[in-house]
């Protein structure tokens, strides 16, 4: 997912919803796309290298 | 028999073993309890009467021989109603399987009945493991939940139904309806019992659990199933004191003002007591924990239900709905993102362990709320997420007569400690309260 902050992952995230399920059904998870989108935005902003990788 | 559901694990395994408890008898009995008190409290789907009278009557022909199966003898065992149970119904709460029958026992039931338990039946879980919750009600109040997903696994043991239950937990599914119901409960490290043949919310935060009435029974238990020999080198209150970490800050901040009340009363008891008792600051990472654990959940059970939930729409819940649909839209590096981030914080999150024995957190936001809805696993994720094994143990009753519990963490695969500190926590809380049922 290569976007860089919140409110732009979250109209991605909308706009894959609206294809997979609907517009009806994408409206109707808004605000859980938008706090999913914070997660993942916050997952990103986590600085991870592949040193640890086992 | 009088009395049957006052009988403790321990109890009844070594009356059994000296001939003084016939196992038919205890099965009698513990079904006479279930007529009593099972209208109120909904806590089972399944229960095979017939079948298990005629293995507690095999169990009793054996007994009186001296022959024994193993520590759990002739003593019945609720099972969560998502592992499966070969030639018993399993239907992981939902009308999709309301008529599976598997062929093969999951490897938690195989390891109970080599250790002589019989199964008592099959007990309620929400639909699919997850928020829709199912008929079940607490048996300290019936207007309340008994939490979830394991709802009839905790409820079963609390109304002295049976005295030892299987659960699973992926968030807070064991540890939150262990507090609610006043029980001890325990989450076990995922690799202290493996959770092959249990149908999965998500498969790398699934863990099998348990509930019992003392922490002395939860060791029993535990000994029975471990796949792992147990470490032997628990530290000794009269060598040592134990080390307890009170996680307060997000713990706090989450916490009801009562469940706040309650927790520091017993934590200055604690140290009253002689344990060591001492504030722990939660590493940086600490802030990610709910990220990274509903990430990789949405991602797995997408994965888990994405076929299911296009043949039988009709079975899922609202909440399981949202989480399958959430699931489809996380890509595969965002998931393994939050899998590598999973690392850092098991890893960051296991340094406690350096200054403390265990963390004690409280076991629930508050008592068990009013209504259906189960309730808040915010007090669990955190241990779910680091893989800790994690025990609760009822320490108050509640202004509304609910028991409150305290939860205690550690460093994975030292349920040892986690016992230890537990047996000794539970001497010096003196919770000997019962429901009214």
């Amino acid at each position: 997912m290569n976007v860089k902050d919140a409110a732009a992952i979250a109209q991605k995230l909308e706009r894959e919803a609206g294809e997979k399920f609907g517009a009806e059904r994408a409206a109707e998870l808004r605000d859980a796309l938008a706090q999913m989108a914070n997660e993942i935005h916050a997952l990103q902003s986590y600085q991870v290298s592949f040193d640890d990788e086992p | 028999m009088t009395n049957p559901e006052r009988l403790s694990l321990q109890q009844a395994a070594a009356a059994i073993r000296d001939g003084s408890l016939s196992p038919l008898d205890y099965v009698l009995g513990l079904l006479s309890r279930v007529d009593a008190v099972e209208p109120l409290v909904k806590a089972w789907t399944t229960i095979d009467r017939e079948n298990l009278l005629r293995e507690a009557g095999q169990m009793e022909t054996e007994a009186r021989k001296k022959q024994f199966r193993g520590p759990l003898h002739g003593v019945p065992v609720g099972i969560k109603d998502i592992f499966y149970t070969k030639n018993m119904l399993t239907t992981i709460g939902t009308s999709a399987f309301a008529d599976f029958v598997p062929t093969v026992d999951a490897h938690v039931v195989k390891k109970l009945k080599g250790a002589g338990a019989l199964v008592m039946g099959k007990c309620v879980t929400t639909r699919f493991i997850f928020l829709d919750p199912g008929p079940t009600r607490n048996p300290w109040n019936t207007n309340h939940t008994p939490g979830g997903s394991s709802s009839g696994s905790a409820a079963s043991v609390a109304a002295g139904m049976c005295p030892v239950s299987i659960g699973s937990q992926t968030v807070g599914s064991v540890n939150r309806p262990g507090a609610y119901n006043g029980v001890v409960s325990l989450m076990v490290t995922q690799s202290r019992v493996s959770m092959e043949g249990a149908f999965p919310l998500a498969w790398s935060l699934d863990h099998v659990g348990a509930f019992s009435r003392s922490v002395g029974d939860m060791e029993l238990f535990l000994g029975a199933v471990s796949d792992l020999p147990m470490p032997q080198s628990a530290p000794q209150g009269g060598e040592r004191k134990f080390r307890i970490g009170l996680l307060k800050g997000f713990f706090a901040d989450k916490a009801e003002a009562e469940s706040r009340h309650e927790f520091d009363g017993v934590a200055r008891k604690l140290s009253s007591a002689g344990f060591h008792v001492e504030e722990a600051q939660a590493p940086a990472i600490f802030d990610l924990h709910q990220a990274i654990l509903r990430t990789i959940l949405r991602a797995e059970a997408g994965a888990v239900h994405r076929d299911l939930i296009r043949s039988k729409p009709e079975a899922y819940g609202p909440h399981l709905r949202n989480l399958v649909q959430l699931g489809e839209l996380i890509d595969a590096t965002t998931y393994l993102r939050a899998k590598r981030i999973r690392r850092h914080y098991q890893r960051d999150m296991a340094k406690l362990f350096a200054s403390f024995d265990v963390l004690m957190t409280p076991g629930a936001p508050g008592p068990a709320p009013e209504g259906m809805a189960t309730g808040d696993p915010v007090m669990q994720a955190a241990w779910a997420l680091a893989d800790f094994p994690t025990l609760t143990l009822p320490h108050a009753l509640s202004k509304s007569g609910l028991p409150l519990g305290i939860q205690l963490s550690a460093a994975p695969l030292r349920e040892d400690i986690l016992l230890g500190v537990g047996k000794a926590i539970e001497s010096v809380v003196g919770f000997t309260a019962r429901p009214n049922l």
